[in-house]
């Protein structure tokens, strides 16, 4: 909205600020934190009181009895304070935020489904069909597919929307052309879900999110600057600094879930925001084509996600446990280490990979 | 197929000008049965024979099986949708198994589509829906059942019985009728009559089982066995006479002219002679055999067969005990490599047959329970239920069954039954014999499935259920090699351990299988191994465990932490001294993860209560364990203060 009147506002002579994405991203920020700190307590009492509260579910000796019980369904912090401030600072008729709009709603959607089914099954396993979750997944990882390789709408330049960049190297290395579209939908699904394997631990999702967000909003920035993406040999993406805008609004928001859902957590994220948050990462890294980039920058949850296909497929199909626990963090749970500990250990561990993901820019 | 027969049977005599249509499987039974039956019908043109191809499901594991079934389904729909759109039936009757898939599905798509409304009735003959039958109960108009319990919806299910053929029920059933055929058959009249039958082809496990009772039951000179050992078809491996004369020729201990009391037969021409002069009949739990028996007034002993869909004789044969109309004995099933072989405890069944051939009172009180589930007026109530559905009459009034005692254990799945023998461990509830013994039969059968769920579940529960009968199973599932590798999958192993250590036996070859558990290559079948060498030392005299100390110490350094952590406690639990652990404590001192640090505190604390070492020496050495600790835990004071109000009893927020 703040972005047509500063439109106008230019047109009537006035001054040029709030025209600069920087201005913007720097506002979203402060606006979806903000608004999802006050926000917050009334979604989370609003969410008690319609008895959207976490049920307990026992894995092997590890007793969440102490975790029942707590809201869930935090993602409605997310959603208010990340889409909120989406909506007052980008540019709405950029067709790149339109779409990553539509993801974060289509994902919020499933996964507030998915939770609502736990909370009236009465246990954390009653959850929507796996069918009817992948589907849904699937319909929208085409839709995206659609939305890049199709010329009238896509965001690409005429030829470019087939090709394939990897880290580390300067040209793109394939041009894979309509195998494009089911690499979306793979891409899409893979991190919705990896983010919902991380969320096992008060905090361990949010953060690794934020990461995520933080260093794909600083390649938006460069791709969407002439001057910086010539300097590191980017190709100028006109309209990619608006995705930059996006994610400062959803990492204001993440901080402000993370106020409430620090251990002791008062909220959880629930599937409505570990999908949400996970489709939102997903959608961008395939406007900005920095797919690859999210295996490094997310490495937490590419290690969360293969530890449970390893233990079920290579383990449990043959009748044995790998991994103490898996999901990953439940190992280490499992070993006696704290919470806390655990939770702060995977922060770390997902700083240092931002800061290599980052390095990729000039690395190259 | 008898029950459908005959229920055309009668309403044939109710209406005569009748039309039908049997819809069958090619090359099955009805194949030369049907044309037989219905010979007139099929010449005056009243009756037809059809086929649709049809199969049993046959799982999903095997997708080319899984293709072909459904191909072949469809193709039997197609053709069921002809016929019935040609023959417009105005009623339905399926009486189970999948030979009637094609035409009911073909009947529910044509009312869906407004073509034609079948009303269709469905007869259940066994005590638990067929898959089938469970499948179309939604869109039937009515399910008649034959036992009292069967599941159905209440607006749908109507007990009428099973339609028992005339011809196998003796008409009187005093003693002057007794006496008759027992002069028809040449027995004595003071004779103690067992009649023991598996079906026409045989049962193998009846048949071995009854031979291996016969010198028990031969040592009462006055029992005579009438043995069906059933005859050899083509196409059936099994020759029951030759196997019973084979298996008798290995018995020692039967006494002197007992051939002249055993009547081995393959095929009896007139059954209801056999059960007027028998005193107790030991048979299947087939929903034919039993409604037979009920219909005789005989007491029964009832030996289901396992490893059936739905497990249906077990559950068929249970009805009749709840309503004290039998006694069962249950099939354990053995994997002999691959294959599963049945067998009955023959001492088992010795037993329970003296003993109801010595208690004429208990039989009386049997057969009269049994009496009560039969229902001479099935076809009757069938009828009038038919012509009801098609607005002839208002239907039958049907009688309330019979209230039986409810089934605590057979109905459970694994899980439940799992979660009730855990409470009777923790003293919370009990079992009677009887459930114990169907438990175990259900037990047997996990023991026996594929896969590692369900026998590790079945090991844990033989532990639980302290079924100390059970013990070499959950050795040999713990240790048994073939071929230098582990017979059973990891979790199998692990679980067999846990079994050991809650079943509480401590003899050699327990002692013999946890030694090579501790260096079993699974971390943790080895974990288990050495909690259940915990366990167990508790309870065992001192020194029983010495031979293990060596191995435990070598434990102390595993890769897995849970392991360290138990062979810690285990030390603590049969260290003679201190001297001899002390190198191995001292060297984990600093072990990386406090648990095991815990673990080597609460050894300690043993050892000093069994007085092996002094309280200051405990206390020193523990001090050098502590470390700084990563082991803090948060405690929510909110929750807690909760879970202590008054009223929660522990029951969490």
């Amino acid at each position: 909205m703040f972005a047509w009147l500063a439109q106008l506002l230019e047109e009537a002579g006035g001054p040029t600020l709030f025209g600069y994405s920087t201005t913007r991203g720097v506002s979203a920020f402060v606006t979806a934190f903000l608004v999802g700190l006050i926000a917050g307590r009334p979604i989370i009492h609003l969410l008690y009181r319609k008895g959207m509260r976490s049920k307990e579910r026992t894995y092997g000796d590890i007793n969440t009895e102490s975790k029942a019980g707590t809201p869930v369904m935090g993602g409605f912090i997310l959603l208010v304070a990340g889409l909120g401030s989406v909506l007052l600072w980008c540019d709405l008729t950029n067709t790149r935020i339109q779409v990553l709009l539509g993801a974060c709603l289509w994902f919020a959607a499933i996964g507030f489904l998915d939770d609502r089914a736990k909370v009236r099954g009465g246990t954390a396993d009653a959850g929507m069909s796996r069918a009817a979750k992948y589907l849904s997944q699937i319909t929208a990882g085409v839709l995206l597919g659609l939305y890049i390789l199709h010329p009238a709408v896509s965001p690409f330049a005429p030829d470019t929307e087939g090709l394939l960049y990897l880290p580390f190297f300067k040209n793109p290395v394939l041009d894979i052309g309509w195998i494009y579209l089911p690499f979306t939908v793979v891409v899409i699904i893979y991190s919705a879900n990896a983010v919902n394997f991380a969320d096992g631990l008060d905090g361990l999702a949010v953060v690794p999110s934020l990461f995520v967000l933080l260093v794909f909003g600083a390649f938006a920035f460069v791709l969407g600057n002439a001057t910086l993406s010539e300097y590191l040999f980017y190709p100028y993406t006109e309209g990619a600094g608006e995705v930059m805008v996006f994610c400062a609004a959803l990492v204001g928001a993440c901080l402000a879930f993370l106020w409430f859902n620090a251990h002791p957590a008062e909220v959880f994220m629930g599937d409505t925001g570990s999908l949400m948050l996970g489709g939102a990462f997903g959608a961008v890294c395939l406007v900005l084509k920095q797919e690859a980039l999210l295996l490094i920058v997310g490495g937490i949850f590419l290690a969360e996600i293969l530890s449970t296909l390893i233990q079920e497929r290579f383990g449990l199909a043959k009748g044995k446990r790998i991994f103490f626990r898996a999901p990953l963090h439940h190992t280490y749970q499992h070993r006696g280490m704290s919470e806390t500990k655990i939770a702060v250990r995977f922060w770390i561990v997902s700083a240092i990979l931002a800061a290599i993901a980052l390095s990729t820019m000039k690395i190259r | 197929m008898a029950p459908a027969l005959a229920i055309a049977e009668e309403v044939r005599r109710r209406h005569p000008e009748a039309s039908f249509l049997y819809v069958g499987v090619a090359g099955k039974a009805e194949a030369s049965m049907v044309p037989r039956a219905w010979e007139a019908d099929i010449a005056a043109g009243r009756a037809k024979l059809r086929f649709a191809p049809s199969r049993g499901y046959p799982g999903a594991s095997n997708p080319v099986a899984l293709a072909k079934f459904a191909l072949l389904l469809l193709v039997g729909c197609v053709k069921a949708t002809l016929m019935l759109l040609m023959f417009r039936p105005q009623v339905i009757v399926a009486t189970g198994g999948y030979v009637a898939a094609p035409s009911l599905f073909a009947a529910f798509a044509l009312s869906r589509l407004r073509l034609l409304r079948p009303r269709i009735f469905v007869h259940e003959q066994n005590a638990v829906l067929g898959r089938l039958n469970k499948l179309v109960a939604g869109f039937a108009d009515k399910v008649g059942v034959a036992f009292p319990d069967t599941p159905v919806a209440a607006s749908k299910r109507a007990y009428v019985g099973y339609p028992v053929r005339g011809s196998v029920v003796s008409t009187d059933a005093g003693p002057a009728a007794r006496a008759e055929a027992r002069e028809k058959l040449g027995l004595p009249d003071d004779a103690r009559v067992v009649f023991a039958f598996g079906g026409s082809q045989g049962a193998r496990t009846i048949n071995r089982g009854v031979v291996d009772a016969l010198p028990r039951l031969m040592a009462d000179p006055k029992v005579h066995v009438i043995h069906g050992t059933g005859k050899r078809l083509a196409g059936n491996p099994y020759d029951g006479a030759a196997d019973s004369e084979r298996r008798i020729q290995g018995l020692a201990g039967l006494p002197e002219g007992w051939r002249d009391r055993y009547h081995p037969k393959d095929f009896f021409f007139d059954m209801a002679a056999n059960y007027a002069a028998s005193d107790v009949v030991i048979c299947r739990g087939g929903a034919g055999s039993l409604a037979e028996v009920c219909a005789n007034g005989v007491a029964a002993v009832a030996i289901p067969k396992a490893n059936l869909p739905g497990d249906h004789q077990a559950f068929n044969a249970n009805v009749l005990r709840r309503a004290g109309a039998a006694e069962l004995v249950f099939e354990r099933v053995d994997l002999q490599g691959d294959e599963a072989v049945e067998s009955v405890d023959a001492d088992q069944l010795a037993d329970i047959v003296l003993g109801l051939l010595g208690n004429p009172k208990r039989r009386r009180a049997m057969v009269e329970a049994g009496r009560a589930l039969h229902r001479p007026e099935t076809l009757e109530l069938c009828g009038q239920l038919i012509e009801a559905m098609v607005g002839a009459g208002d239907g039958p009034k049907l009688l309330e069954p019979p209230k039986l005692a409810t089934d605590r254990v057979l109905g459970l799945d694994s899980g439940r039954l799992e979660g009730l023998l855990a409470r009777v461990a923790r003293g919370g509830e009990s079992l009677t014999e009887d459930e114990r013994r169907t438990a175990l039969y259900k037990i047997d059968g996990y023991l026996a499935s594929a896969g590692y769920v369900l026998p590790a579940r079945g090991c844990r529960m033989v532990g639980r259920g302290r079924y100390s009968e059970r013990v070499d199973v959950l050795i040999s599932f713990a240790t048994g090699t073939d071929g230098g590798r582990h017979r059973m999958l990891p979790i199998v192993r692990r679980d067999a351990f846990k079994g050991l250590a809650w079943l509480g036996l401590c003899s050699e070859p327990v002692r013999e299988a946890l030694a090579l558990g501790i260096t079993d290559p699974y971390f943790e079948a080895r974990a288990e191994a050495v909690v259940a060498i915990t366990a167990l030392a508790r309870e065992a005299e001192p020194g029983t465990f010495d031979a293990l100390l060596e191995p435990l110490l070598a434990c102390t350094s595993d890769d897995s932490f849970e392991v360290r952590m138990g062979a810690m406690r285990a030390l603590g639990e049969i260290a003679g001294s201190f001297d001899a652990i002390a190198d191995a404590f001292r060297g984990r001192r600093f072990d990386n993860n406090w648990q095991v640090r815990t673990a080597m505190i609460e050894a300690l604390t043993r050892l000093t209560e069994r007085g092996v070492i002094d309280p200051t020496m405990a206390s020193e050495e523990g001090h050098s364990i502590l470390r700084t600790s990563d082991g803090y835990r948060i405690v929510f004071r909110l929750k807690q203060a909760f879970n202590e109000l008054p009223g929660r009893d522990g029951k969490g927020a």
